[in-house]
């Protein structure tokens, strides 16, 4: 691949090719200079983990894909197509592919141009509103908060404000807040994105497995159709996935840092 | 609570030196005797009376500064938030923040007697009643220098949002509403959430500035209440307003009353401070 062009970031793969088991793969197309995402099941629940040092570009990677699957939400690939086809876009960038984000992917053609997704991001250390009432932030016949809060009832809980939770239980309240903003917004998606940047690392390795447990039965049970959950992590995947109690369609990412040069961070991304 | 009880000692402590010093002094012809807080007490029942306008002009303008300081900065936080291709509604919010920067930079003399200038104009042609010009002048005040920081909290939060709380809103969920402009300024006021403390300080900033408009005004405007009461004959003095009594104090040589008038401002501005604050906490600032 080319390392070339005005990036924070750019990026290697191993081999080419990062394959994620059963669920989805994302190649890196040299040529393109993008990932190039396919779908490789039908499974309604797939859970991959971006695991590596600080510094080496987690973040990046998943805002670059929040960016890019955003423009998809909002229909803008089809717009994005035509200004790469068009004769004066090429003479102009000389036959370079078009980068809107500093990382480029690619999900055609798994992901048809027509089809719809939603997408949901909960960012690393997110401002905590404390005077937001649960109830603004969720809907009224909310799905996942029972499962994220087996302890209390959900009467008592939808009078609370914000503030009155604390940290871990906060992010589990957006996290619900997001999954629920899947639901009743994306009704016409047909695919489902939730990145989650280090949002579990405060619970600890087997609550997150619970929650991420929660959810997935959760999903499976009331919505049927692909979620795909994209975490990143310092917390020990094996023990997470002993909590979940499944195995099947989780995919382990890791990033290492190369070098660095005047261009920016050259990283390595592949399936660990 | 706490805060209040702290500004009652404070004022209880003024008071309590002043009057050691008068004391002291033993006389009260003392300059220094004459501008403590014991002042207030020289103040004739007049001053009180034109305090009492002052007052209720200034909250008058700082609810309509807020009013008016909300509605542009939603509008032009709006159309910033919309795509980079329509130029038409980018360049409204761009007109927008130019016109409030204009309005809060040019000196507030000069905002006012244009305003004064112009809505005598369109009375006398459109025979208009006067208490059109006195809520002109109200509302002018309140939006030039109060509503300009109103309108610059609003627009901040969303212009220069952090990317975070911008990632982060657009992933809740929250009552979507069906019209477009009503869904839009939801999303602008969760940005708006996530400033909350600076909404505040801009809130106690309006309300400071008030009073100064209001003041201005009253010294720059020949009869300024006389718009809302028209009298035929000589106009009582407490209804020219403190702004005009502290001129007259000034012509005079009467520095004590003038003394007692920034006190009387003062206390005016710590109570209403103190109301507020006690509000501001209890919808918002008690929860962090």
């Amino acid at each position: 691949m080319s390392p070339e062009g005005k990036t924070a970031l750019t990026v290697k793969t191993s081999g080419g090719t990062a394959v994620y088991k059963n669920s989805y793969k994302l190649t890196f197309k040299c040529e393109r200079d993008c990932f190039v995402w396919h779908n490789t099941t039908s499974s309604c629940f797939a859970l991959s983990f971006l695991k590596s040092p600080s510094g080496t570009g987690k973040s990046t990677f998943l805002f670059n894909l929040y960016k890019r699957l955003k423009l998809r939400e909002e229909g803008m690939q089809e717009h994005i197509n035509s200004r790469r086809e068009s004769p004066l876009f090429n003479k102009i960038f000389k036959g370079r592919p078009l980068k809107t984000n500093k990382i480029n992917f690619d999900f055609t053609p798994d992901l048809q141009i027509d089809t719809q997704v939603s997408i949901g991001y909960i960012p690393q250390d997110p401002s905590f509103i404390n005077h937001w009432k649960l109830c603004n932030i969720l809907p009224e016949d909310d799905l996942f908060l029972d499962s994220l809060f087996p302890e209390e009832s959900k009467n008592n809980l939808s009078s609370k404000r914000l503030g009155q939770f604390s940290g871990g239980q906060q992010i589990r309240i957006y996290m619900s807040s997001a999954l629920n903003k899947l639901v009743k917004f994306g009704s016409k998606s047909e695919y489902f994105f939730l990145l989650l940047d280090e949002a579990f690392d405060g619970l600890g390795a087997i609550n997150a497995g619970v929650c991420i447990g929660s959810i997935k039965n959760v999903w499976k049970k009331e919505v049927q159709k692909p979620l795909y959950l994209f975490i990143i992590t310092h917390l020990n995947n094996e023990e997470v996935i002993k909590s979940i109690g499944e195995e099947e369609n989780i995919t382990k990412i890791k990033i290492d840092f190369l070098s660095e040069n005047s261009k920016g961070k050259v990283v390595n991304i592949y399936n660990e | 609570m706490n805060k209040i009880l702290k500004r009652v000692s404070y004022w209880a402590l003024f008071l309590l030196i002043s009057g050691l010093l008068n004391e002291l002094f033993k006389s009260p012809k003392q300059i220094l005797a004459q501008i403590t807080p014991m002042s207030l007490f020289q103040l004739e029942l007049d001053t009180w009376k034109a305090f009492s306008l002052t007052f209720s002009a200034s909250i008058i303008s700082w609810i309509i500064g807020i009013a008016i300081g909300r509605f542009f900065g939603f509008l032009a936080a709006s159309t910033s938030m919309s795509k980079k291709s329509n130029y038409e509604l980018t360049s409204i919010g761009k007109v927008i923040n130019r016109i409030a920067e204009w309005i809060y930079v040019i000196p507030f003399v000069l905002t006012t007697t244009f305003t004064y200038a112009l809505v005598l104009v369109i009375q006398t042609k459109y025979g208009l009643p006067k208490y059109v010009s006195f809520f002109s002048l109200v509302a002018i005040s309140g939006i030039a220098l109060g509503g300009f920081h109103i309108y610059k909290s609003v627009v901040d939060a969303v212009v220069n949002a952090n990317q975070k709380d911008r990632l982060l809103i657009e992933s809740l969920f929250f009552k979507r509403k069906k019209k477009f402009i009503k869904r839009h300024s939801s999303y602008i006021k969760r940005l708006h959430d996530c400033r909350i403390h600076h909404y505040c300080s801009s809130l106690q900033l309006a309300f400071h500035l008030s009073i100064v408009a209001i003041m201005i005004v009253e010294t720059i405007t020949p009869s300024f209440y006389e718009l809302l009461w028209p009298s035929s004959g000589a106009i009582e003095d407490w209804k020219l307003g403190a702004g005009r009594l502290i001129i007259q104090a000034q012509n005079s040589g009467h520095y004590e009353i003038i003394a007692g008038c920034i006190w009387a401002v003062l206390l005016f501005d710590t109570i209403f401070i103190s109301i507020l604050n006690s509000f501001t906490h209890k919808s918002w600032l008690k929860h962090y």
